[in-house]
């Protein structure tokens, strides 16, 4: 071949080569399914299975779908199955019990996540269990975009009681992660349980009021906070709220919070004593603040006092707290100075309270309070 | 005091810390339909959370209500929550709208971004209780167009609820289809701040006997400006029990082409047999008009069409003079390229059956 031939090859080549790099890039997505089953009666508890909806929105292309089951519980393949398929402009592919019909995974449970081109899939799905009487009971569960995974979320309206609440987690992220449940009724925490998982993985803890030692408690309006060790990481939570009645289940999907805040920093309080008084104390309560680590420094100016402690709080006290002044009447002359130290961490049920202390050397005239904030 | 001068003000306004925004989280189905009331008693639960582990929020709860026996003006619930305090409402719309034997739709109102509103709606008969969660939507999950997959009928019934939480009416649109067979549509005027929810939706569109798992339903608003909330709710009637399906943007139908068939004994025009066939191009949507173009003195100028089941048409059997048949909105796809045939269904067309049972037409998918 001549130059001459060579040249508009090249030409061409290189026009090909910009147009691919100028041409809009069509960004894959992934939607997740995080939870799916196929339990068959006899292989659990409930019988339990799931129908699952994808549909192209476009009117025009059509969209071909990766499905992958990321199995987790029960009988799972050795390797994670999945199947491609392609959707007609506006079809709807139905997947009834997709689980053991479209991945061969009967008795087993996980996710399923649906990759295409662009953003045009949409996908549903019931995870139900069919009825004593005939019929079924179940669940819409959502296919959630990824932006729907947090690293932090909160679960609301959970039960107990005449309910159960199962709570599941599922890691999409290409590493693993810890992941901690807290739950809470009200402002009282009820228990916690950490989970880990691994890349494309998930659990799912069931009767989590039993796993954390409170199966005795009746709420409906309790919470679960699911916190990932790592901020940058991506879990779909859900809950599984059943009637205990009619085994009719309701899936919370896990929402955005915000990170607890990290402990407050320990805080030191010099308290001086003198002319028989506490500062602060006496004119003014010691404040402190409930939760935070607290060191109180007693040091005497004047003569030789003590501190009785606040056994409410755990608070230790002490005799001698002295300047070291001779002639105060304690010890010999030029007996030692002594300062005391404690420290304590006052309980968020203390916090509004005010306590007494005083003097041990001089408890009628020599008093303070201490406020927990 | 001295003046500060306007452009020094406007730099300390700057300076101050971003507004918080209010933001507003819309449960679109709420309800207090007790025992009597309605063919099935049902009730909403609703918890409210603040994710905040330092600041209280106020938070303003106004009641939508557009079914039942509805309060004169929107009531209205105001409350501060504490810092991560979950607090739940009962039977929300009888225990603090005190709006028994109704039903719509509640905003819920902050400033900032850290409320979290989730529901169950749910009912007591035949036993107690089956349900499901209704979650609270943000302003951004109402779409101009939505579609709701996983409806179905015949073992189940379907509801659909539409919510227009914007300060202009809207008017809405339902289409549901069985895969790619349109069903039919309904068209429903929605006040700013109201909602509808059209139960039954195959009955409604003379669907009653459909039976289907897999339909879908496709909202759509007359105003890019009117964004609107749409749910389903699929109600297994053997349980009574509901699953929630919320409304996922979809995309806006193409503007149809409009093609007219004029019918007359005995001939499609386009479609045959006497005029050539129906050419329609796949992946184009279209408008189809079946208007009646015989003389005045035709005898029985009733015809009909058999509709084309592979490709989703549906039939009719009446096509007369002043009584168009028209399908609304058809998307030929590649995979039904191909010819297509279909025939007069009136056995009488035009006073001579034999005539009749030439009158058939093709249409042809390139």
């Amino acid at each position: 071949m001549n130059r001459t031939t060579t040249k508009p090859t090249l030409r061409l080549f290189h026009a090909a080569a910009l147009a691919l790099l100028l041409a809009p890039p069509l960004l894959s997505e992934t939607l997740t399914l995080p939870a799916v089953t196929s339990l068959p009666p006899g292989s659990a508890a409930s019988p339990f299975f799931s129908d699952v909806r994808v549909f192209n929105t476009s009117y025009t292309s059509p969209v071909t779908v990766t499905a992958v089951y990321r199995c987790f519980l029960g009988t799972c393949p050795a390797s994670a199955p999945q199947i491609n398929f392609t959707l007609s402009p506006r079809e709807s592919r139905a997947f009834d019990d997709m689980i053991s019909t479209a991945f061969n995974a009967p008795v087993s449970a996980g996710a399923v996540e649906f990759t295409s081109s662009g953003d045009l899939v949409r996908v549903t799905s019931r995870l139900y269990s069919p009825a004593a009487g005939g019929g079924t009971n179940g669940m819409f569960v959502p296919g959630l975009k990824n932006s729907e995974a947090h690293a932090v979320s909160v679960l609301t309206g959970l039960a107990n009681g005449l309910f159960r609440t199962n709570i599941g987690v599922y890691n999409r992220d290409d590493s693993g992660v810890n992941a901690t449940i807290k739950l809470y009724n009200g402002t009282t925490l009820l228990g916690t349980q950490p989970v880990t998982l691994g890349s494309h993985s998930g659990t799912q803890i069931n009767r989590i009021f039993d796993v954390v030692g409170q199966a005795a408690m009746t709420t409906t309006n309790a919470f679960a906070v699911v916190a990932a060790d790592n901020p940058n990481a991506d879990l779909f939570t859900y809950a599984a709220v059943i009637d205990n009645a009619t085994a009719d289940s309701s899936f919370v999907s896990g929402e955005e919070d915000v990170a607890a805040p990290g402990p407050a920093p320990a805080e030191t309080i010099n308290v001086s004593l003198s002319n028989y008084s506490y500062s602060p104390g006496s004119s003014q309560p010691i404040q402190v603040t409930a939760g935070t680590a607290t060191t109180l420094f007693f040091e005497s100016g004047q003569g030789t006092h003590g501190f009785s402690g606040v056994p409410a709080l755990g608070i230790a006290g002490s005799t001698n707290i002295s300047a070291g002044e001779d002639g105060d009447g304690y010890g010999t002359p030029g007996h030692p100075a002594a300062t005391f130290t404690v420290t304590f961490t006052a309980p968020a049920s203390a916090s509004g309270s005010t306590f007494d202390f005083w003097c041990t050397v001089h408890p009628d005239t020599m008093r303070g309070t201490l406020r927990v904030n | 005091m001295g003046r500060l001068p306007v452009s020094a003000a406007w730099f300390l306004l700057l300076l101050l810390p971003a507004t918080l925004r209010a933001e507003t989280v819309t449960l679109p189905a709420v309800a207090s339909l007790p025992p009597g009331s309605a063919a099935a008693p049902f009730f909403s639960d609703v918890r409210v959370f603040n994710t905040s582990y330092t600041a209280p929020v106020s938070v303003t709860a106004v009641y939508r209500c557009f079914l039942g026996t509805c309060p004169g003006a929107a009531p209205q619930a105001t409350f501060t929550l504490s810092a991560r305090e979950s607090r739940a409402f009962d039977d929300i719309v009888a225990g603090v709208f005190d709006a028994p034997s109704s039903a719509g739709t509640a905003e819920f109102t902050s400033s900032g971004t850290s409320v979290r509103v989730t529901s169950r709606l749910y009912s007591t008969a035949p036993v107690p209780t089956v349900g499901m969660i209704v979650p609270g939507l943000r302003s951004g999950e109402a779409h101009v167009v939505s579609v709701l997959t996983s409806l179905a009928n015949g073992l189940f019934r379907t509801n659909i609820g539409v919510y227009n939480g914007n300060d202009v009416g809207a008017v809405a649109t339902v289409r549901l289809f069985d895969g790619s067979a349109p069903l039919g549509s309904r068209t429903v005027t929605l006040a700013p701040r109201s909602g509808t929810q059209i139960n039954r939706i195959f009955d409604v569109l003379g669907q009653g006997a459909v039976t289907t798992t897999n339909a879908l339903a496709v909202v759509e608003s007359d105003a890019a400006s009117a964004p609107l909330f749409a749910y389903a709710a699929v109600i297994d009637n053997a349980t009574s029990d509901p699953a929630l399906v919320a409304g996922v943007e979809d995309e806006r139908a193409p503007e149809a082409q409009t093609v007219t068939i004029d019918v007359k004994a005995w001939d499609f025009s386009p479609g045959g047999p006497n005029s050539p066939a129906l050419v329609l191009t796949a992946g184009t949507t279209y408008t189809l008009i079946f208007h009646n173009v015989d003389s005045p003195e035709t005898t029985n100028p009733r015809h009909g069409f058999s509709g084309i089941s592979d490709l989703g048409l549906p039939g009719t059997e009446d096509i007369s003079p002043g009584h168009d048949f028209i399908i609304p909105s058809f998307t030929p796809q590649p995979f039904h390229r191909g010819t297509h045939p279909f025939s007069c269904t009136q056995n009488e067309c035009g006073g001579d059956p034999e005539q009749h049972r030439g009158m058939q037409g093709t249409i042809i998918i390139q």
